[in-house]
This record gives C-alpha cells, structure tokens and sequence, in this order.
C-alpha cells in the first residue's frame, strides 16, 4: 500500500490547486451507486477525478425502498447525505456484466434449502422483484446469461424507482434539481450503456 | 460505447478547480473512452476479468468523493473489493443484522473471495464523523432521517475521543475520531466469526489506513493477532 501510495503522493503534488480545494470542501456533481466487484470500480471505469462523484458501493448496487423500520440505513444515510448536503445534481446505479450477486438471487430456491449464506441472501433478497421481472421477461429456454443480463438491468430499475421513494430524492426530481440515471457496465464486451429514469406527472384535468 | 449519441474525441480530463463546461453525461463519456483505451492493452487481464475476479484485497472506504480508494492506492481493475458507506463504518456482528450492506459484503469477501487483507481506511475532514462528533446526547439537534442513526452505530467511537480528548478544540477531536472510527469498525470486523477463524488460520490480514489529504499523508497499521485472544471476553 505504502509504495502504491508513494505514486499518487506525486500525482497530488502535481494538482496542488485541486487538492488544495478539495481539502477544504467537496462538491460532487454526480452520487454513483455500484457494486463492490473489484473489476467494476467506477471511478476507474469512468475516469473521474477525485472530487467529482461521491460513491456507494456495494454487493449489486442495491438501493432497498424508504422504510421506517429499524435496520442498518447505509444506503438511505449515503443518498440523504448526497441529495440534502452535498446537493448533488445526478444519481447513476451502475449494474455490470457476471454480477455475483444477482446470480445468487436467481439461483435461491423459493423455500431456501439451498440457502449457503448468513447474510449475502438476506442482503440480496432486496432484488427479488427485479428477478420475477427477468424471470417473466426472458424465455424459459434462453442461455442463463441472458436472464442474468436481463435481471442485472431491471435490478438496476428497481433500485432507482426505489431512491424515488424517498421524499427528498423525488422532491427535487420533481422540481428538476437531481436526475436520476441507470448503467449497465459490460466489461465482456466493452460497452457502458446509460438511461434516464423519468417521472412525469402531467398537468391535471378537470373532467 | 453501443449508443446512438455521436463520437467526440477524447479529451483531456479537466481539474474540477477549474469550471467544467461538458454536459454530465459527455464528461462520463470522454471518462470511460478513454479506460477503453487503456483497458483493451492488456488482453490477459480482460479475458481472465471476464471470466472472474480474484481480488486479494477488500478496503472498506467512505463515499467521501475526495477519496476514491483505487485512485488513492493506484489499484487497478480486479485488484480491491471496495464496500463504500458514509464514514467507512461497520457494524458489530448481530444475529438480527439482516439486510446488512456490511455483514454480506464482509461475507462474500472473506468466505467466497477469499481475500487475503481486509482494509479499512478512514479519511481526514470526514463529513460523517463531524456529524456523529455533534450528536447531542439528548438528540435536541437532529438534523436528518437516516444519517444520525447510521453514524451512531459507532457511537462508543465518539465518547471515547471526547473522554480522551476533553479540552481539545472540535476540530482535534474530530480527527483523532476519524482513526478510532477506522479502529472500531476493525473491531466490529473481529465480531464476525468467519473473520476471526481466517484470521486465527492466517489466511487474513486486517489492515487500519488513514488518508490525510489535507497533508498529503497515509498512514497504515496491521491489527496485531494477540487482540484476538480479548476477542471473546469483549462479548
């Protein structure tokens, strides 16, 4: 660590104005949500400085719904904190290519007797609408890597509709101070695709 | 990129001192162009990514974007598992953790990566620790719904640097509570029974680091295995 270190300690002194600023405060523009998969590191992928993208990570970027109930909020401390604080302008969840996680998921049993885990099932389980989706959107008889791709991408969906769902992601979505953008990350094929996730309510009508 | 958007050439990334004028999305754009680029050299390490990862490291860092662990420490792709959560905290192991970002990220690395290091690397001017350093102890001062209960899972950090720390200015306080914060959440890593058996059988390091980007400094310390044997009184 300490020689890896010795190279960016350089590379810090080059950019002295940027880190003299950054030293003070940060202002990100971009909150990124990604999973914990070491070949997936999106500060890497998407050659952002430091400064510029505050980011979640962790087993296949899942973001669960708003919920009072007691339980660890890591994600939902990590988006107030970005929204409310920082006032960053655009959400991303990245999903990616082989996911683990999402394998797992689509490989549990309904009755859990091939549970293997203590927590990766109970952790993943927040996807579980997306697998159904997947599972009912890509035909019984295509390769496994289709449903994965697919399960990947509506997990993505999932967890963004699920940021949506707290009062102060949609209030200013609504108001269009915070966007919000899903990825899918395809390091077997060398691609990074993007997509808005828009809400729109129209103007009401009287009948 | 597979897109309909129209190619612009790569472009040189600009310091965020200086006013960025590319939309968002172009600036993302140019960013991973350019990791293509780089990326497709080394076709032994694309194919064997592809195939999976084999990571020896997991770094547990704070979402603070001043302190991207991989840009920090130089890691390329498939080289760190990184779990990232305001202020790089980690909950004490307990049977009722259910979903748990921590528990099942620890889990994974551990048990089905099979890391050989786990780090947690705290920062300087770190947001999350200020705010579990200003908790009034009667909760008067609430200022948010998620973030006081999230940084209080590691409220014993913050009275302990207050005990020790009594006549310190705020600012003192806060950064000898960003090391004990790192140090606690080592600790609570200890809790997880699957941690301390690969640690017992010398299969797993666990690493503290502190990255100081005020002064341009990192330190690193290894947890010495002899705490081990405090482990269970602790319970």
């Amino acid at each position: 660590m300490r020689k890896a270190f010795e190279e960016f300690k350089a590379y810090f002194k080059k950019e002295k104005e940027l880190f003299d600023a950054l030293a003070q405060s940060q202002h990100p523009k971009w909150m990124i949500i990604a999973c914990s998969d070491s070949r997936v590191d999106p500060a890497l992928v998407l050659g952002l400085e430091l400064g510029e993208a505050f980011i979640l990570r962790n087993i296949a970027s899942l973001i669960p719904p708003h919920s009072k109930q007691s339980g660890h909020k890591s994600g939902a401390s990590a988006i107030e904190y970005a929204v409310e604080h920082l006032k960053v302008e655009h959400i991303m969840i990245v999903g990616h290519s082989r996911c683990g996680g999402i394998k797992a998921l689509l490989e549990m049993k309904e009755d859990g007797s091939n549970r293997f885990s203590e927590y990766i099932e109970d952790w993943i389980q927040i996807a579980q609408p997306a697998s159904e989706i997947a599972k009912a959107k890509v035909p019984h008889d295509s390769p496994f890597e289709e449903l994965w791709t697919c399960c990947v991408k509506e997990s993505v969906n999932l967890s963004l509709r699920n940021c949506m769902s707290y009062p102060f992601v949609k209030i200013p979505m609504e108001k269009g101070l915070l966007t919000l953008h899903g990825a899918y990350f395809d390091f077997v094929n060398g691609a990074f695709d993007v997509w808005k996730l828009k809400c729109k309510i129209d103007e009401h009508q009287s009948l | 990129m597979h897109n309909a958007e129209s190619r612009t050439p790569a472009a040189s990334v600009s310091a965020v001192a200086t006013e960025v004028q590319t939309s968002p999305l172009e600036r993302l754009k140019t960013g991973y162009l350019k990791f293509k680029e780089n990326y497709v050299k080394d076709q032994n390490l694309v194919s064997s990514l592809a195939e999976g990862q084999a990571p020896p490291y997991m770094i547990i860092a704070c979402c603070d974007s001043r302190v991207d662990p991989c840009t920090v420490l130089n890691l390329p792709p498939g080289e760190a598992f990184v779990l990232r959560n305001i202020g790089n905290m980690v909950p004490a192991y307990s049977a009722q953790s259910a979903c748990s970002s921590a528990a099942s990220a620890i889990e994974y690395a551990v048990l089905h990566l099979k890391v050989k290091h786990l780090v947690v690397m705290g920062h300087s001017r770190c947001g999350a620790v200020k705010a579990l350093m200003g908790i009034e102890d009667d909760g008067s001062n609430r200022f948010s719904e998620f973030i006081e209960d999230w940084v209080l899972i590691l409220k014993n950090a913050s009275k302990k640097v207050k005990s020790i720390h009594k006549v310190a200015p705020f600012a003192e306080q806060c950064t000898a509570c960003e090391k004990e914060v790192v140090n606690a959440s080592l600790w609570n890593c200890l809790s997880y029974p699957f941690v301390r058996e690969k640690m017992a059988s010398g299969d797993l390091t666990l690493h503290g680091g502190y990255y100081d980007f005020v002064s341009n400094a990192f330190e690193s310390w290894t947890l010495d295995l002899s705490c081990l044997n405090d482990v269970d009184k602790v319970q």
